[in-house]
């Protein structure tokens, strides 16, 4: 089996020494493949995916017993490093089109930027590369974009451009944060399509966060669900949504109201608020349907799923 | 009982902290940076002293007494006396009271004006807008010093006239800050959620658009009050402010000016008492809008 | 058949003067002629992507946007003009949802003074305690909640407490404006259980101005769907969702990804993307992205034909009704 292009194990991360916003995450992206991380607000997972790029504050201490990618050891990397690795090793793309380019610079010139370590090339040959990128994400009229403003292009245009930035890159890992959230729903399904075609094409590995449990399933291979900071089940997509193994995840599914028959009447919603992370015993313990004693205290087991071993959950039931 | 909801008092609830609590957390951000303690210090230095003024000065400040002019400074009068043998000592500390009304007089009248002319140019039609801003622009582009001789040689010198000046030269500022903040909360939700609850123009300005320009205009007074007390003094000293027997730093810096190959002590009890005002003022109104700000902040809820 | 309680004919939105200093042949119109009455305790959807103008119809109702042309009628009396005043008597019986909820509270206002400003602002005596706290009540908002501000409430809170302030002069239309925007999923039910309800209870029509399909399905007697400012479809909403006639519709219904990995979809339903209102495509608006396209779409602009009680559909090809067997067919399977 390939090496992950992004390997954690433990990752942590805590805000300032008081708010752990992320405990104890094992996640493994191979190349291609799709991986999905579904979380509400709250859940920490916008925090996991500035993580894997370096790019939180210095106030959040990022914390564990593994975390490589491409290979290098992110824990004690330094700026140098990073500066390495963003752009070839993994590249991002935010949920907000609008506010990931300067607006006081062309398109043009903002993506020749992202070329800078190709010292060798001339300006027409950056020129070229940055076109067909263009063209591969489905721009229409790629070389007049390159003099155009980000306030001139619409919301879709613009993530198609952000992801044609990111090609440049020719990373191994791209992390999509929200990237469809912000769209019509027309311009989500072509997004959708050209991320899949990527993965097919170029075997770019992708991380794609979402609240959107309709995006997760369209296009992601492997899901993992995060609740409070930690992933609390993560598995085959299939499996995930047909046969989901902690009880949150089955909660999420049911108050999906695109999963629910017309008719219902009242739809479901799940009661009370997310804890703040790190308390004892299981953080769901006080929305649960099915909680024990045991939920209360004490760590909870990560455990497989009795009928899949690729399917895990951290749940006192899920064995059984 | 039946409580009207909006006398509902703030109790201290966990994670909302009340008003008071705020005031204090905001004083203690000031005072945390250097500069904003010293301002603290020598702002609260003055302000006691002028509230103080008529216990603890030693002497009448207007009491002349020829056979001890120009005394030097000594245990019975801590700064000497000037040239008619008034106590220094009681002169400043009685011209910070002079410095401090004015100062404070004058701003609360200009906020007074400024803030519903502002609103009104905010808020209004365009045309009345367009008729403020040609107002403002207009005073705000005389001089200050030749506005406010003008101003005193139109209406002769004296505190009424000091404060006039000082009102007519704050307003257009003020106005124009209020004016801007007016313009861009009436594109607000919720300014367009009032609209659309029938709310009438005056309730919309009062209840919801003043309690939200109140705050930078304040802070900008603040920064203001070290320039209004130079201004005070300098009309003063040129003769124009206030009258000549009301102890100001302006005329006690003037009648030193005048003594000054005989003795230095005037001259610094009337520009040291200014210069440190100034500082402190400067500085207290720089930690506070820091300190307010919110992007500075960002923990800091409005 | 009784006047219904409001309607909007052929009302256009332009562009306002200003933006856009350079000279024009023509304004750009935002809302294109649409028409459109709701009935009492009737919940309409209106439903488009962005640059539909179903935000400013929504405003355009309430006169926080100026209309250009049309007609607006209450009770089936027109209003005599478009000005602030006109407008009183639609405000007095109207309330409005925002998108984003904590923009609309001012930020030094306590949250129970907030939902008591309608009351106040209309003249109902003073806000008792009791009072606000029941509305709070209805809309399932904690009375803890009355005396903070806003910035301590989290979203689904905060639209909560928007509806207890929308509930708080018992409006005959409420117009909620993409109610579930920013909302968690564990969350939505929490605010869209209250429209049916709030529905039945005081005989309140709504106007739910959303893209969100799912809404759509739950809670919609009648749905209409906007593009580029005009309506391209409406009618019942079980009939539209399972029988589309515009191409469009069929597109948006078929564009939202279904939380199902095994019905995936192997290509997008239509590709492009809306064509900017200062660059209307001819004829038909949509001709430009419909995989139906024909000749005389590209030259004939389609009316709004009503085409069965209550149903009306813009386009030269309307899509036959899907036979049962083909209905599962509609969405490409993969694996």
């Amino acid at each position: 089996m390939t090496a992950p292009v992004l390997d954690l194990h433990g990752l942590s991360v805590n805000y300032g020494g008081v708010f752990p916003a992320v405990i104890g995450v094992d996640l493994a992206v191979r190349p291609g493949e799709i991986v999905g991380i579904i979380g509400e607000s709250g859940s920490g997972k916008s925090t996991l995916a500035h993580a894997a790029l370096g790019l939180l504050p210095k106030v959040a201490r990022v914390s564990g017993d593994r975390f490589m990618l491409a290979g290098n050891d992110m824990l004690t990397a330094g700026r140098n490093t990073l500066a390495r690795l963003r752009g070839p090793a993994a590249a991002m793309i935010f949920q907000n089109p609008m506010t990931a380019f300067s607006p006081v610079h062309t398109l043009g010139r903002q993506l020749r930027d992202l070329l800078w370590r190709d010292r060798d090339q001339t300006k027409a040959q950056k020129r070229e590369r940055i076109v067909k990128a263009l063209r591969d994400v489905g721009t229409p009229d790629p070389a007049g974009k390159l003099d155009a403003y980000p306030f001139q292009l619409s919301g879709g245009m613009l993530q198609r451009v952000a992801i044609a930035a990111t090609l440049l890159m020719r990373p191994s890992l791209l992390i999509a944060d929200e990237p469809t959230t912000a769209l019509d729903v027309t311009m989500e399904a072509q997004i959708l399509h050209l991320m899949r075609t990527l993965r097919d094409e170029a075997g770019v590995a992708i991380l794609v966060i979402s609240h959107h449990l309709g995006m997760i399933a369209e296009i992601c291979d492997r899901v993992a669900v995060m609740y409070a900071g930690r992933i609390i089940e993560e598995g085959p997509v299939e499996a995930i949504f047909r046969s989901p193994g902690h009880p949150y995840t089955q909660a999420l599914l049911d108050c999906e109201p695109a999963l629910i028959l017309p008719g219902i009447g009242r739809l479901p919603v799940i009661a009370g608020e997310v804890p703040r992370p790190g308390g004892p015993g299981c953080d769901f313990v006080g929305r649960c349907r099915h909680a024990e004693e045991r939920c209360r205290s004490g760590a909870v087991p990560w455990q497989a799923l009795r009928a899949d071993p690729g399917h895990h959950a951290r749940c006192h039931r899920s064995a059984s | 009982m039946a409580t009207d909801v909006t006398s509902i008092p703030a109790p201290p609830i966990a994670g909302e902290p009340g008003i008071p609590r705020r005031m204090a957390l905001t004083f203690v951000e000031v005072v945390s940076h250097p500069l904003g303690a010293i301002g603290v210090l020598l702002v609260a230095l003055i302000v006691l002293t002028a509230l103080l003024a008529p216990v603890i000065v030693p002497y009448n400040p207007t009491a002349i007494s020829v056979k001890e002019r120009l005394a030097d400074p000594s245990l019975t009068h801590l700064l000497g006396t000037d040239q008619l043998g008034r106590d220094l000592l009681s002169r400043v500390i009685v011209g910070t009271r002079t410095a401090m009304t004015v100062a404070l007089t004058s701003l609360a009248v200009a906020l007074a004006i400024a803030l519903p002319l502002g609103m009104i140019a905010g808020y209004g039609p365009r045309w009345l807008d367009a008729l403020f801003i040609l107002l403002f622009d207009s005073i705000s582009s005389l001089p200050m010093i030749m506005l406010g001789l003008a101003v005193v040689v139109l209406l002769g010198p004296g505190v009424s006239t000091v404060i006039l000046v000082i009102v007519l030269y704050s307003v257009p500022s003020y106005a124009r800050l209020v004016r801007t903040q007016t313009l861009s909360l009436k594109t607000r939700d919720f300014i367009k959620a009032e609209q659309a609850m029938n709310a009438g123009t005056m309730r919309i300005l009062f209840r919801h658009v003043l309690p939200n320009v109140v705050g930078p205009l304040l802070i900008l007074a603040c920064l203001d009050i070290s320039t209004v007390i130079t201004l005070e003094a300098g009309l003063s000293f040129l003769g124009l402010g206030v009258k000549p027997q009301i102890p100001s730093w302006g005329n006690i810096l003037s009648d030193g000016f005048s003594v000054i190959r005989n003795s230095p002590v005037p001259v610094i009890a009337g520009g040291v008492p200014l210069i440190l005002a100034t500082i402190g003022f400067t500085f207290f109104g720089e930690a506070l809008r820091d300190a307010l700000d919110p992007k500075l902040n960002p923990e800091r809820k409005p | 058949m009784s006047p219904a309680l409001i309607e909007a004919r052929a009302l256009w939105v332009d562009v306002p003067a200003g933006r856009f200093a350079f000279a024009r042949a023509r304004p750009l119109a935002i809302l294109a002629g649409v028409s459109l009455a709701i009935r009492p305790g009737e919940i309409v959807c209106m439903v488009g992507e962005s640059g539909s103008g179903k935000t400013t119809f929504g405003r355009a109702l309430l006169g926080l946007v100026k209309p250009s042309g049309g007609e607006i009628l209450l009770d089936g009396t027109p209003l005599p003009d478009f000005s602030q005043r006109s407008f009183r008597a639609i405000r007095s019986q109207t309330s409005l949802l925002f998108q984003d909820p904590l923009s609309s509270f001012n930020p030094r206002q306590r949250i129970g003074a907030m939902i008591a400003e309608p009351r106040r602002i209309a003249g109902m005596g003073s806000a008792r305690l009791e009072d606000i706290a029941g509305l709070a009540q209805q809309a399932g908002l904690s009375d803890r909640f009355l005396s903070r501000f806003p910035h301590a409430l989290s979203g689904g809170q905060a639209r909560r407490a928007a509806v207890a302030r929308a509930l708080s002069v018992v409006p005959r239309l409420i117009v909620a404006d993409e109610p579930t925007a920013g909302l968690d999923v564990s969350n939505q039910g929490g605010v869209l259980n209250l429209f049916p309800g709030i529905s039945k209870r005081h005989d309140t029509a709504f106007l739910v101005i959303t893209h969100n399909r799912s809404v759509v399905r739950h809670i919609a007697d009648h749905i209409v769907i906007l593009y580029l400012g005009r309506m391209v479809e409406s009618g019942p909403a079980a009939e539209i969702l399972s029988a589309p006639k515009h191409p469009y519709t069929k597109a948006l219904l078929e564009a939202e990804p279904i939380p199902d990995p095994t019905r995936r979809r192997t290509a997008p339903p239509v590709l492009g993307e809306v064509p900017s209102i200062a660059a209307r495509p001819s004829g038909c608006e949509f001709h430009t992205r419909c995989p139906f396209v024909q000749p005389r779409c590209r030259s004939e602009a389609p009316g709004l034909d009503d085409s069965a009680e209550g149903r009306r559909v813009a386009c030269h090809f309307p899509l036959p009704e899907p036979r049962p067997a083909a209905a599962h067919s509609l969405r490409t399977v993969s694996n």
